[in-house]
């Protein structure tokens, strides 16, 4: 206690050494490597790559659900099955790989359980559209009417042709275009060769050009 | 190059951009309209996805998720059998391929072998020669006119009984 008296600098030091190994500064580690701090009972680690997936994940189920809170409710799921699996995880493929893994078919599980749901969608007249801000106004005859009307046309045509192709080439289209990721990591996800990654690509894109050809 | 080798190449042209560029394919879509055409509507279409945005998370989105993450955590942990159920749904599966490659050298050791087995005893019979073969045939000759003879006899031996008067 006295030297500590004598020399406050040092209490300092030993605060960042334990936020260093108990809090965490994962910035510098691989997402596999904080896994392995995860298991080994380190939350930080956890959080942490919560927060670094947390948009990525929300953005990739969004675009499959089409429902911001079924969205939310589904990527708090795919954290919580990260969580559970801790102790399961083998460093064996990219983190990423294995959190859109769980997210894919998640997804995909989803989209099996309500395929009759989603088919008569209901349009609230009064409810701002989280993707363009807008209402679906039946008569709006304010300037620059037209041109919202085109794009909200637009939208719903390229979300319509994405979730009508078949289960994989959405997911792929979703992954490729939306979360940035290529073909060999989407092959990873989906347990695909890398040429048969690109094939499927390639024919999703071919078949939105078709079906998209008016707004091009 | 030719429009056919043109088209097989544009996956990589439009999937991945960055990667080595095929001078051959380069000079063929700067000469081919129809080609070059063809890439240009596919990567419009790409830029046209990109008017698909998603709203940004809620802001409880993390306290959400900490609740059901306290209630996890003051659950029991989870069984054996969901655990292996989580591994085999979301692992790669490479910790099973040298299972795999053991089970499948098996049944092709097992299933060959059958087939073997199955081949030699249901293979070619052996075929007796001709002069056997007609040899048989005489033989078998020869024991229906000796079963004919017998039946013969019988039926003179039937008729000559038949013929006696009764005494009376």
């Amino acid at each position: 206690m006295a030297t500590l008296a004598m020399n406050p600098g040092l209490l300092e030091g030993l605060q960042a050494a334990e936020a260093h190994s108990m809090g965490g500064d994962f910035s510098h580690m691989d997402d596999a490597a904080i896994m392995l701090e995860l298991r080994a009972g380190n939350m930080a680690g956890f959080d942490y790559l919560v927060q670094k997936y947390r948009k990525p994940i929300i953005h990739f189920m969004y675009r499959m659900v089409h429902n911001q809170a079924v969205a939310e409710e589904m990527a708090q799921e795919v954290f919580l099955r990260v969580y559970r699996s801790r102790e399961t995880y083998r460093a064996e493929a990219r983190f990423s790989t294995w959190l859109y893994r769980i997210a894919t078919n998640l997804g995909v599980n989803h989209a099996r359980d309500t395929r009759h749901e989603r088919a008569a969608s209901t349009i609230y007249l009064d409810e701002t559209d989280p993707e363009t801000g807008t209402t679906p106004d039946v008569a709006d005859t304010t300037p620059g009417a037209e041109s919202k009307m085109l794009r909200r046309e637009r939208l719903n045509a390229i979300r319509q042709h994405v979730l009508a192709l078949p289960e994989r080439q959405r997911m792929a289209v979703l992954m490729h275009k939306y979360e940035g990721m290529d073909y060999r990591q989407i092959g990873d996800v989906l347990k695909l060769s890398e040429s048969a990654t690109k094939s499927l690509l390639f024919r999703a894109y071919q078949t939105l050009r078709e079906k998209l050809k008016e707004f091009v | 190059m030719n429009c056919r080798i043109c088209q097989s190449a544009l996956p990589d042209l439009l999937l991945d951009p960055g990667a080595r560029s095929k001078d051959e394919v380069r000079a063929h879509l700067a000469e081919c309209a129809a080609c070059a055409g063809e890439l240009k509507s596919l990567q419009s279409t790409m830029a046209l996805l990109d008017a698909w945005q998603a709203p940004e998370p809620s802001p409880y989105f993390d306290q959400k998720l900490a609740a059901r993450l306290r209630e996890e955590q003051a659950t029991a942990p989870a069984g054996w059998l969901e655990r292996m159920r989580s591994r085999l749904l979301f692992n790669t599966g490479r910790q099973f391929r040298p299972a795999m490659a053991g089970g499948l050298a098996l049944v092709l050791l097992v299933g060959g072998g059958m087939y073997a087995d199955l081949a030699i005893l249901s293979g070619p019979s052996i075929e007796a020669s001709a002069t056997v073969q007609d040899l048989q045939i005489l033989d078998k000759n020869d024991q229906a006119m000796k079963t004919l003879d017998q039946l013969l006899q019988e039926d003179e031996s039937g008729d000559e009984s038949n013929s006696v008067p009764p005494i009376s």
